[in-house]
């Protein structure tokens, strides 16, 4: 007797978008403000990092480019930790999506 | 994802580098929207007075009095070891904007409920 699949959605498990890790966004990710932080690294950049990200709208996207050696993982820690959304990194360039305050 | 954090500093002039890399730290951890707390004690404790961190740079990092003033503008806080404080016979009116002096009940209270650090 054939007996249909069973899919996980009888199960109860709806379907999910796409997964992208911590780079997630739901709209075009065009920045709203370009900042060169040069040679900024370790606390110096995540400290300006801080003030900068204020000068966009929430919602916006600011976009990093940050040549310090730590910066590639830094600035996707600071982003965990504060809540903003990095939506690409191509080091040196990080465009972060500031979070709905 | 507000945590706390210290950064604990037990050196001045008498170990420039120790101390610029403590405050650099420091900005790293308030510039991430974390509640810290520079806890200057020992020779780190005549940093909270008024006039004694200008002119000192460590080759390679920002003016030690520009990482401070940063760091108390960025809602960063110092504690002053009070027998530290007392011991060297510093001038308690001369603290530098963001310093208090607190005994170690205050930064327990601060840590004691699960609390990282980090000292130099």
């Amino acid at each position: 007797m054939w007996v249909p699949r069973r899919t996980l959605a009888d199960e109860g498990f709806a379907p999910r978008p796409a997964y992208h890790g911590a780079m997630t966004s739901d709209a075009p990710a065009l920045p709203h403000l370009v900042w060169d932080a040069g040679e900024l690294g370790c606390g110096d950049l995540v400290l300006a990092l801080r003030g900068k990200i204020r000068d966009v709208p929430p919602g916006a996207v600011l976009e990093v480019v940050a040549r310090d050696g730590g910066a590639a993982e830094d600035v996707p820690s600071w982003c965990r930790l504060t809540g903003h959304a990095l939506v690409a990194a191509t080091p040196p360039v990080y465009r972060i999506r500031r979070k709905a305050e | 994802m507000a945590g706390k954090f210290v950064v604990s500093l037990t050196f001045a002039t008498d170990n420039l580098d120790k101390a610029t890399v403590a405050f650099v730290v420091a900005n790293g951890a308030v510039g991430s929207g974390q509640e810290t707390v520079v806890f200057l004690t020992i020779e780190g404790v005549r940093l909270s007075i008024q006039g004694y961190a200008d002119g000192l740079q460590e080759e390679g990092f920002a003016p030690l009095k520009e990482l401070m003033t940063n760091f108390v503008g960025a809602g960063g806080q110092i504690y002053v070891c009070s027998p530290c404080f007392k011991k060297r016979k510093l001038d308690d009116t001369k603290l530098v904007a963001g310093a208090k002096i607190v005994g170690g009940a205050k930064l327990i209270e601060f840590m004691a409920g699960g609390c990282p650090s980090i000292s130099f």
